[in-house]
């Protein structure tokens, strides 16, 4: 395979002189965050959408982890990792607001600082400075879905100037972007950190898990290697 | 052989590797993450072929899509992630269910 790709004809590349052509009109400098945030615009907001399509499925997968929604209660704080997040948390939102300025005329842009954001926060949840997110918080509900309608409307809004969905007027490109990427950024990073540390808004109730494991915690149980508890008498409610 | 073929032919490998290792692997969080080598594979691949021998030509519109690859890529480990959990907490073991053990016990 790797010799059919090497091996391939050698043609002229069209697309670098493009994008370089039209860079001048973007409104940016970096010709990457061009191609992402202007020449290719739909393709990043179908990438956002598919970012919280990834969170309504997580949302509604019933994981089992019944625990974690009564721990939610008691939020333990962890000396060691509290220390870290003073020191690396301002740090990481500095580095953030940068890499997402900065991504007009250098590599950098709302994905990136998204991404450092996202860190610092489940650093922040693991340190039990932060409650976990939830699926029943408003708030992480409406930063989530944030960034597609900012871009979407951005899209829209552009219409009776240019004719097209996201096609940005020249004059107004610099300042759009900007905008669109700010609201982005927050918003990724809300999305990613729900991804990978939501807990679980109420305690399951699916049956099926009730005969295999009514201790609520099958994870805990598989890793410690605990004895499954069988009985269909013992029923522990949450 | 350029830098740039080197590239290439590890892209290639890790496709390789990662193909393997999702076929042979029981345990769902290895598939998993062999599935995310054969997605960085494809990424050095699809930033390699294009600037062939030239690294000043680097084609700005594969760096732009492998962004929105890796992004897509950590989106799915996490609804796949999800799914082993959910498949732990139903049969009780992170392999794939076998036949007959997704019946619910009435």
């Amino acid at each position: 395979m790797a010799s059919l790709l090497v091996g391939a004809p050698d043609r002229p590349p069209v697309l670098p002189h493009l994008v370089e052509e039209e860079l001048g009109r973007s409104g940016v400098s970096n010709p990457v965050t061009a191609v992402l945030l202007n020449f290719r615009a739909y393709d990043t907001l179908l990438e956002v959408v598919v970012l919280v399509a990834a969170m309504a499925v997580v949302w509604s997968l019933d994981r089992g982890d019944r625990d974690l929604a009564r721990e939610r209660e008691e939020v333990r704080r962890d000396p060691v990792l509290e220390a870290l997040t003073r020191i690396s948390v301002p740090l990481a939102g500095v580095l953030a607001v940068f890499l997402a300025w900065v991504g007009s005329h250098r590599p950098g842009g709302a994905f990136q600082a998204g991404a450092l954001l996202a860190g610092a926060g489940v650093l922040l949840v693991a340190a039990g400075v932060l409650r976990p997110p939830t699926a029943a918080s408003q708030t992480v509900r409406i930063l989530v879905v944030s960034g597609v309608y900012a871009f979407v409307g951005v899209g829209l809004g552009v219409i009776p100037w240019t004719g097209h969905f996201l096609m940005y007027p020249e004059a107004w490109a610099y300042p759009l972007i900007l905008g669109v990427e700010a609201v982005l950024t927050v918003s990724i990073a809300v999305v990613l950190v729900e991804l990978f540390v939501d807990v679980p808004a109420a305690p399951a109730r699916d049956p099926s898990l009730e005969r295999l494991d009514p201790t609520g915690d099958p994870l805990g149980r598989l890793l410690l290697r605990r004895p499954n508890l069988r009985s269909p008498d013992d029923s522990e409610g949450p | 052989m350029t830098a740039l073929g080197l590239y290439t032919f590890a892209g290639a490998g890790l496709f390789a590797l990662g193909f393997w290792a999702v076929a042979v692997r029981a345990h769902l969080v290895w598939k998993v993450f062999a599935i995310n080598i054969m997605g960085s594979g494809v990424f050095l691949i699809l930033l390699s072929t294009p600037a062939r021998g030239d690294p000043a030509q680097a084609d700005p519109v594969p760096q732009a899509m492998v962004l929105t690859g890796i992004v897509v890529a950590v989106a799915a480990t996490a609804v796949a992630l999800g799914m082993a959990l959910r498949v732990v907490a139903r049969t009780g073991r992170p392999f794939l269910p076998e036949e007959g053990d997704l019946e619910t016990r009435e």
